[in-house]
Formats: structure tokens, sequence, C-alpha cells
């Protein structure tokens, strides 16, 4: 057991991983009522396409597949797993994202057998032709609701604008089709590929106590049986550098435009500490030449062409990157073509006056991470995958230098990596 | 565990103070409570906020109140408009790090404070109006934000639910107003019904967390906030009746169908009921135990979502889900149904204490949360019942099964709004 003190943020990080490859961490809090655990497996919509574990076959899975595995644990042979959970009132949940999927539960009392409820749902599959049948009805009304999303659906186009291959394009949810394709072999295959202990991390936050919560969980680790320790090999295709599309455009029914943009950020291999520290770099020059103290973004305010609406974040992942700016407007093509204009043009100088004030801003969000469990968990979790434990983030930060801003600021706007989604109004 | 409870100053400045060493931040909150009238003055009321929040004396525009915030490590400002009830509810939120975390040494609480105190009580004025420009811009950006409930399927099917049960009362009106009685808003009015707001709207002043006494002490000579009655309701009527249920569909092209059913259950916060209608919410449609997430998704797929919510100072229980249209029949027959077996006491010992638990596990998580701890402390305080976190928990302890029993029996069904696809 490893315990970590962060003396600015005083805070405890407590972390252990057992014999079978399970990684615990805890941040014990005292004082406070809520408990939180998260058990984050290592397996998310990206990953449809790997090498079988147990006879080194390809596999192509249906998209859409990890979300429904996610579904498909809570189903169980005799009793609904929420009624386990509320008969210890606790709260229990999950979703899935792009690269993990992540179960949780919230109580105030009984966490430990809450946490073994936990461990015990995700570790013991029961997929049948039936119960696989009912939660393709479910799942369908899901994908449905967020046809009729505008933001979702065009924040779709847009990732399928800018790739060609990389599966990140995909509804986390799959399609209509896909998900009525699925299988309980399916879900099988992916489940004894991606969901061993090695291949999860789980995040406990609360006012514990540690060494007795671990022993626990070893000792209920050890009673089981794991057919096997390799992490299975994902298969990326290789992506082109260049988009896939310009521009994609589609009509909802909705008050006004919808525009987003984004530039494609070719990736090259590099090193955890480095791609979390370019997110914050071109975030932060984001802030400066977007955000909502900037020149521009108050400038196309007060013409009316961008509103409250409008946001620009940076995301980076190892195998892919992109800028992403969004927001709705009545003045669509106006705002297109001004956003072009500014980033093509960026002004050192304005980086140089306001670095220093928006990286302060960014040290305090890191210190507010602290007040929220599940964001915590959530944000723990995204750079421990890098190798990052969330207390380094401070240094990270600390030590981004406006060189290095300047530097990315003339490279990462590229025009002819730039593709558009807009939605208009149907009328 | 710890009780954390909100101290009321008996002054006329209304102060209500949680003190706690438990959260990295500090929380701020300033309230205007007005009485939700006619539309005009409600559009009214949504636009002060955005015309304020554009640019005050010191701080003449956007740009430098943002540069401000930066400044003060990203401190978050924030206005939100709420309807409590027939009543529209201004907040004016504040929340910075708790200096105690930084490496430098700051005055960040004053600083942001006086700030916030700018923003509201010295806006940049010219002539005895708004800023011109401001109020224009304001007005046009208020318009898109009302049209575009459209956007968001669950919340138009909701409103255009309770506007629709309501029309004839007071809460049908939006909590924005509408977007024809915004033309008819001159810079001048707007202001002079500012200044009325100042002086004659009922306020408070909520802080949560670690702050230095002097800070506390000094607080009512660092603000022109005047002296008021403090936020609570005096206004709301009431409904409750028997009544033919009232059918409305409504034909837009979407992929899901969207199903909004509102009843009057006749229960307030102020009431001894209070308690059971928590249990009895949570155990219809209020979590994933519940029995309408069990019927209808679980046990027979017609949704992804099926959810209940209720409004306690109107006295209003929603029942929302995401279908398709053909099974609109069937899952309304399932909601009559889950509702009868619960009036008949057809619920199962290990139901009715999930219910109970549940409700109370996020109780306790509220004592967690600075601003779950001012919601909860705003709504007792508005419903002239002011009570801690742990008191509402014994309350809810307290509910036994012919409570809830009573609660079922007691809902009256009143209106069923359906948005659909057109044929």
């Amino acid at each position: 057991m490893e315990s970590i003190y962060n003396k600015n943020m005083d805070e405890t990080l407590i972390k252990e991983k057992l014999d079978n490859g399970l990684n615990i961490y805890i941040f014990p809090k005292k004082d406070y009522v809520k408990q939180y655990a998260m058990l984050s497996v290592d397996f998310g919509s990206n990953d449809i396409d790997f090498i079988d574990v147990k006879n080194g076959r390809r596999r192509n899975m249906p998209l859409g597949i990890a979300h429904f595995l996610e579904h498909q644990l809570f189903e169980d042979k005799e009793e609904s797993i929420f009624d386990k959970f509320a008969d210890l009132g606790a709260s229990a949940n999950a979703y899935t994202n792009f690269d993990s999927t992540n179960y949780l539960f919230s109580s105030s009392s009984n966490f430990e057998d809450s946490l073994i409820n936990l461990i015990e749902f995700v570790q013991e599959p029961y997929f049948s032709d039936e119960n696989v049948k009912k939660e393709k009805g479910i799942i369908v009304q899901e994908i449905k609701m967020y046809q009729d999303n505008p933001y979702w659906r065009s924040y779709f186009n847009l990732l399928s604008a800018l790739y060609s291959n990389h599966p990140v394009k995909n509804d986390i949810a799959g399609t209509e089709e896909s998900v009525m394709s699925i299988t309980p072999e399916d879900l099988y295959i992916c489940y004894y590929n991606f969901y061993l202990p090695s291949n999860m991390d789980l995040i406990l936050i609360g006012d514990l106590d540690p060494k007795r919560i671990i022993n626990l969980i070893r000792e209920n680790q050890s009673k089981k049986h794991f057919p096997h320790f390799k992490n299975p090999v994902r298969i990326i295709q290789e992506e082109p550098e260049k988009v896939a599309k310009k521009l994609v455009e589609e009509k909802m029914n909705i008050s006004r435009p919808m525009v987003q943009i984004a530039f494609k950020d070719p990736v090259k291999s590099e090193e955890p500490a480095q791609i979390i520290k370019k997110e914050y770099i071109v975030n932060l020059l984001l802030d400066i030449v977007f955000g909502r103290s900037s020149k521009n973004y108050n400038q196309l305010y007060d013409e009316g062409i961008i509103d409250n609406s409008f946001s620009c974040t940076y995301h980076k992942k190892p195998d892919y990157a992109y800028v992403h700016l969004h927001g709705e407007s009545n003045k669509p093509d106006q705002m297109r073509r001004r956003i072009k204009e500014k980033l093509v043009d960026i002004d050192h100088d304005e980086i140089r006056d306001n670095f220093q004030r928006i990286k302060r801003k960014y040290q305090g969000s890191f210190i507010r991470l602290f007040n929220n469990f599940n964001h915590l968990a959530a944000e723990f979790v995204n750079y421990r995958r890098l190798g990052i434990d969330i207390f380094e983030l401070a240094e990270i930060i600390e030590n981004i230098t406006l060189e290095e801003l300047l530097a990315y600021s003339d490279k990462v706007f590229n025009k002819d990596f730039m593709v558009e989604s807009i939605i208009l109004n149907e009328d | 565990m710890n009780d954390l409870e909100f101290k009321s100053y008996q002054n006329r400045f209304n102060l209500h103070h949680l003190a706690t060493d438990k959260f990295k931040t500090n929380l701020i909150q300033v309230y205007f409570m007005l009485p939700l009238k006619n539309e005009k003055e409600a559009a009214m009321n949504a636009l002060i906020p955005s015309v304020l929040e554009r640019g005050s004396k010191n701080y003449k525009d956007n740009q430098l109140i943002k540069t401000q915030l930066e400044n003060l490590y990203g401190s978050n400002m924030s206005f939100n408009i709420l309807k409590r009830g027939e009543n529209q509810i201004l907040r004016f939120s504040l929340e910075m790090v708790n200096e105690k975390f930084l490496t430098h040494k700051s005055n960040l609480t004053i600083d942001a404070f006086n700030l916030l105190n700018d923003i509201i009580f010295n806006p940049l004025t010219e002539a005895g109006k708004f800023n011109e420009k401001y109020f224009k811009q304001e007005k046009e950006i208020l318009k898109q934000d009302i049209l575009s409930l459209i956007n968001d399927k669950y919340s138009f099917t909701v409103e255009n639910c309770l506007s629709r049960m309501c029309k004839n009362e007071k809460y049908g009106i939006y909590k924005m107003g509408s977007v024809s009685v915004l033309d008819q808003i001159s810079n001048q009015e707007l202001f002079d019904h500012y200044q009325k707001i100042l002086s004659q709207a009922k306020r408070s002043l909520f802080l949560v967390g670690n702050f230095k006494s002097s800070f506390v002490n000094d607080l009512f000579e660092n603000t022109e906030l005047q002296a008021g009655d403090d936020i609570f309701d005096e206004q709301t009527e009431v409904v409750y009746r028997d009544k033919k249920i009232d059918f409305y569909e409504q034909e837009l092209r979407v992929n899901q169908a969207r199903l909004s059913i509102g009843f009057r259950t006749g229960i307030t916060r102020k009431m001894p009921d209070y308690y059971s209608l928590l249990v009895f919410n949570s155990l219809i449609g209020g979590s994933t135990h519940s029995r309408l997430f069990q019927e209808i998704r679980e046990k027979r797929s017609l949704a992804y979502y099926v959810s209940s919510s209720i409004e306690t100072t109107k006295g209003l229980l929603l029942i929302n889900s995401g279908i398709n249209a053909e099974n609109k029949e069937k899952v309304i027959e399932l909601v009559k149904k889950e509702i009868a077996a619960v009036a008949a006491g057809d619920f199962s010992e290990e139901e009715f204490m999930r219910s109970k638990k549940s409700i109370i596990n996020h109780l306790k998580q509220d004592l967690d949360s600075n601003k779950a701890l001012s919601a909860h402390f705003l709504l007792s305080l508005v419903n002239n019942k002011e009570e801690s976190i742990n008191q509402t928990i014994k309350g809810v302890e307290a509910v036994n099964r012919e409570d809830i029993i009573a609660v079922a029996e007691k809902l009256k069904m009143d209106t069923i709004y359906l948005l659909k696809s057109e044929d």
C-alpha cells in the first residue's frame, strides 16, 4: 500500500495493486457523509476491433457493444441489481464513453456490502437470448432520444467529417441496426477479453478505512479464478492525416442554426505527460483567443454573431486529437467566416498579455476538482490511464510556458485540417 | 454525522450563513423573489440579470468582468431564473476557491464579493436607463433563449404539459416570459422595474463555506443590499380538484415520442404529508428501483427513461417518458395501474424500505455539496418551514405504509401531453 499526501491540497491518495492486477485507489475524505465507488473498465466504444486472447482470431464487433455490455451486466438471474443496491440504501449507475466503461454507486452507509455488490455484479456476467432481446428495445429508445438532440447529432457529424477510419467517429451507443445484431456470444467474447481485473481500476472516495477496505477486496478477489492475465491487443486502423469530409449539413427541428467547427490535429507517438501537457497548453491558448475574456469572443458577441452558447475545447488522447468550437447562431455563415479569419491570424501579444491570468484560472479549477466525488473519480481515471496521478496535474500546469503556447498557436489551427458541421432549421 | 445547518441572523438583511471548512470553495448567493404576475413582468425579471452581467460602473463591459473573475483564480459567477410555486426567483451566485489552498496570499473573497456587488447594484447606466446597446442585445438573446426550448425535447415536453395544465393559473407562465411580450418592453420600463426590485422584492443572502469573521461582520457595509422581507411564498394557489383529464398532442419531426403526465398532489412542503409524498415519489418513479422503471422499462422495454418528479410549492407531480407513439395507451394504462396498486397497498415491505432508504441516501449526500445544501435550504425558506437536512431525514424516517397509500389515493391525474412525429 502506497500513500501520497499532497500538502497544498490537503488530500491523500492511497494506491494498491492486487496480485490479479486490479488497481485500487482511495481518496480518504474525513467528515464527508457520501461514499463513492467507481469500477472503471478499460473498454469503450472505440474498442470494436481486436485480437481475441483465447484463439488469436481477429474480432470485429458490432458498433455500440461496450455500451450494450454495460446495460447487460445489470441483468442478474434472480434479482434486479438496482434493487440489491437499493436494499442497502445505495444508488448504482454506469456510463460508457469512447475509452472506458464505468460502474459506480454512491452511498451514505453500508459501503462495504455495496462495494462487494459492485465487484460481484461486474465480475459475474449473465447473458441470455431473452435478456439480450429485452435490452435491445431499451437501447433503441436511448438511441432515438439522442437522435433528437441537435448537439449530439451535429457532434457526431463533425467527428465523422474529421475521421475516415478511427472508431471515435461512431456514436457510443451504436446504430439501431448494429444494436439489433448483437448476440450473447458477442458479449461473452468482449467480456472475457476486456473484463479482467488487470484491465480495471477501482476508485473509492469517502470517509473510509483504507486498510480494511483493501483487505476486504483482496479477500474477495482471492476466491475467484480469472482465466488469463493478458490484456487484449486492440487494432486501430491507420487514420490518414487529412480529414474525411470538409462539411456536413443537416436539417432539424430547432430554433436556430448550430455550428460546430473542428481542426484535426495529427497524432504522433508521445509520452503520457506530454499528451496531458499539450492538452492543457492548447486549452489555455483557446481560452486566451476565444474564451469569455478574449477580444474575439467579446467582439463577435457584440456584433450578434455568437452568444453564451459558444464554447471551445481541445481534446487529446494518445490516438486522436482535435480542436472543437461550437455554438448556436442566427448568422451561421458569418460565424464560420469570422472564426476562421481569427484563428489563422492569432495575435501573439494577446497571448503574452493574458497568459499568467488564464493559467491562474486553471490552477483554481484544479483545486475545485476535489469538491465533487463523481467528477474527481472520472478525471482521476482519465489521467491514470495515461499513467499520471491527479496531483501531478498541478505541476504540469505550473510548468507550462508562454513559449510553448506561442509555438502551438501557429500550428494547431490549420485550415487544411478544418471541418464543419452545421444543423439548419427545418423550414 | 455532521449537522450542517444554516444560521439565520435576525437582522434586516436576512443573512443565512452555513459555516463549514469542509469544501475547497466558498459560496455566496443573493436571491430576489418576485410573484409571477404576467408574461411581461416575468420577461422583465428574466432580462435584468442578463443586462446587469454585461457591465457595471466599475467593470464597464463583460470582457473586464470575465478578466477579473479569471484573476480571482477562475471564480464562478452565474445568474439563474428559478420558478418555485408561483414565484420567480433571481439567483446571483458566486463561488471562489478558499484562500487557504492558494500558495499566494490573496483577498479573494472580498475582491470577488465586491465584483458581485458592483454588478448587481451599480449597473452601467446612461440618462437614467441601462446602457442601450446592452439592453437591446440582451433582449434579442433572451428571445433566442426562450425559442431554444424546442432544441431540448425533454424540457419542451415538460413545459408544454405544465403550461397547458396550469393555463388558468399563474404557474402556467413560463419562467422567462414569452417572445411576443419582449417587444413591448422599453429600456426605461426595465430600469424602473429593476429599481422596484431592489427596493421592494423579497431578498436573502446565503453564505456557505469558511468565511473569515471579519468578512461576515463587515458584509453589510460593503454592499448596497437594502433591508426588506426574507424570501417566502405568500402567493401560490394550490389547485386540487376533480376534473376530466385533458389530452393534448403535438406533432413535430422527431424520432422519439415524448409523454408527460401531470398530476395534482394537493401536498406542499409545509404540510405533514410532505415526507410521505417524497417516499411515494421514490416508490412510483423517483429511481431505478421504482415501480414505473421496473414495469415500463425493465419488464417491457417500452422506454429508456421513465421517471416521476414533484413540485412541492405548487403541489404537482409529473411523470415523463420517451416512447414509441403507438405505445401511448399502453404506457398510460401502466401508469394508472401502478398508482392504483400503490393505493391498494399492493407493494412489498422491501419496495417501501428501498424508497425510504433511497431518499435518505440522497439527502445525506446533499450534506457534502455546498450547492445542494443551499438548494435544500432555499426550498424550505420559500415554503416558510426552515429545516435542516437532518430534520427532513427524521420526517422521512417516520413515514409508514398507510401514509404512502394515502398519498396515492390523493393523487389526481390532470393533463396528458404527447409530442410525436408527423404522420
